[in-house]
């Protein structure tokens, strides 16, 4: 309205991002515009390149710029142990914590019977494949506890378990920081089922 | 800002901006609300476990301009048993959609409908009855308080009572069943037609043939005097799952076709009872 046409199909395009609303949209429309036209020919590409490089890994549908993944080429990393996460941004979680060497699957969304997505739309039949062609001993279940995570939880296991290899999942309890007194009962429950010795 | 309190059933929730969540509630006082649960989506929240789909809450809510904020929230009934039993949670997930979509509709019965639906939950999750008995017979409780309860006694064209013999269709424009006599005067009116639609209303589309087992099923769940655990999940023969399944199916078809939409979770509950 107020806008003149490139303008408003900047703001237009950002209004897109998950998130992001007119106001924002407009933020960031006009930052652009205040921005050297050096930095936003750097922006756009690097816009385009990462779109244009990074693809899902054929083995662990992690994102990468190669195929396989830095991860799954790794000679570090131990390839008996798959944790499988929900998204990229899970798997790249875990990984700050620098404690698990071993190597990943993401499964690239979780079971979501409200939204009518199901095991079919996820990569679930390449880490069957996986377990079944490379000497996996344990398969680690890094899935948030949600009624989503659950549901999958309940589905890998069912999936997993006859092939005779160990199914963990990742403990539950409560947070670093948290307070005993306002943890609700399905957390405190788990967290009492895996107490553990000190 | 003025605030109320309310104990609702968490019926949906989908992600708001970085770590909000938005959440449908089934509320015994004000019906379905839609609220903000600030921050829940962070591990340190105290509203986190609160805000996840089929807990029953005690609420303080902040009516906002356009949608109202979760300012304290006191869990009562959280389900555990539903979260390690796919085919279960599947079907609790079935209610709190079709709950979702419904809801509007029940607002002169929200206390009667929040705790028919609790006590849904709760049978679900404690029971040994078969899931897909339990979902039918919600179904049936539904179509109740919504006043779609379909005809399963009398014929709905020529009124005649039904019996084992005279079944014809399950009618679901006209919310019954049809006896044999009806349906294949209906199905010569079509065929002179030559078309989807006969000159008395008859259609091929909406109507689905019932077995005298299938409609015994649909009978039996729709008496509300049968105790719920009158078919065990356990020990209930294929035949007699078999028909259970075919009469879920008819009811499940007249509620999407009631609806005007397909449930999605649906699918999924189909999937998982074939594991």
């Amino acid at each position: 309205m107020h806008f003149t046409r490139p303008l408003a199909k900047l703001i237009e395009e950002f209004q897109k991002f998950p998130g992001v609303g007119p106001k924002s949209a407009q933020r960031m429309a006009f930052h652009i515009l205040s921005l050297s036209s050096e930095n936003v020919h750097g922006l756009a590409s690097a816009i385009v390149d990462a779109k244009d490089r990074v693809k899902h890994c054929s083995r662990c549908f992690h994102y990468s710029a190669q195929d396989p993944c830095e991860i799954c080429a790794s000679d570090r990393r131990d390839r008996h142990t798959i944790c499988v996460v929900a998204e990229p941004r899970d798997l790249i979680a875990l990984e700050r914590t620098r404690e698990y060497k071993g190597s990943y699957h993401v499964l690239t969304g979780l079971i979501s019977p409200m939204e009518g997505k199901g095991p079919e739309q996820l990569s679930i039949r390449e880490l069957i494949h996986r377990v079944d062609s490379e000497e996996v001993k344990e398969v680690i279940l890094a899935i948030s506890p949600t009624v989503e995570g659950d549901a999958t939880v309940l589905y890998l296991n069912h999936l997993l378990k006859p092939l005779g290899i160990k199914v963990t999942r990742i403990a539950f309890g409560l947070p670093v920081g948290g307070d005993l007194e306002y943890a609700d009962d399905v957390t405190l429950s788990r967290a009492m089922e895996g107490r553990r010795e000190i | 800002m003025a605030t109320y309190s309310a104990t609702g059933i968490n019926v949906g929730s989908f992600n708001l901006g970085e770590s909000d969540k938005i959440v449908t509630i089934f509320t015994a006082e004000r019906g379905l609300v839609r609220a903000v649960a600030k921050g829940a989506r962070k591990p340190g929240s105290k509203i986190a476990g609160r805000a996840e789909p089929l807990n029953v809450n005690k609420l303080l809510l902040s009516t906002g301009r356009s949608l109202d904020i979760i300012s304290q929230a006191e869990g009562i009934e959280t389900f555990p048993k539903l979260r390690s039993d796919l085919v279960r949670l599947s079907y609790a997930l079935y209610y709190a959609e079709l709950t979702q979509h419904f809801g509007p509709g029940l607002a002169e019965e929200n206390e009667v409908y929040f705790d028919f639906l609790r006590d849904a939950l709760r049978r679900q999750a404690e029971q040994d009855a078969d899931p897909a008995w339990l979902g039918l017979r919600f179904e049936f409780g539904l179509l109740d308080l919504l006043g779609y309860r379909p005809e399963l006694t009398y014929c709905i064209i020529c009124r005649k009572p039904l019996m084992d013999a005279s079944l014809g269709a399950f009618h679901q424009d006209w919310g019954g069943i049809v006896c044999k006599v009806c349906m294949n005067n209906g199905q010569n009116d079509l065929a002179q037609s030559g078309d989807n639609h006969s000159p008395s209303g008859f259609t091929i589309r909406t109507a689905r043939e019932i077995t005298p087992l299938v409609w015994r099923h649909l009978i039996l769940a729709a008496d509300e005097k049968i105790p719920g655990n009158h078919l065990s999940g356990k020990t209930a023969k294929p035949s007699i799952k078999q028909s259970l399944t075919a009469a879920r199916r008819i009811l499940q078809g007249y509620i999407e076709h009631r609806a005007g939409k397909h449930m999605k979770s649906l699918d999924l509950v189909a999937d998982f009872e074939d594991l």
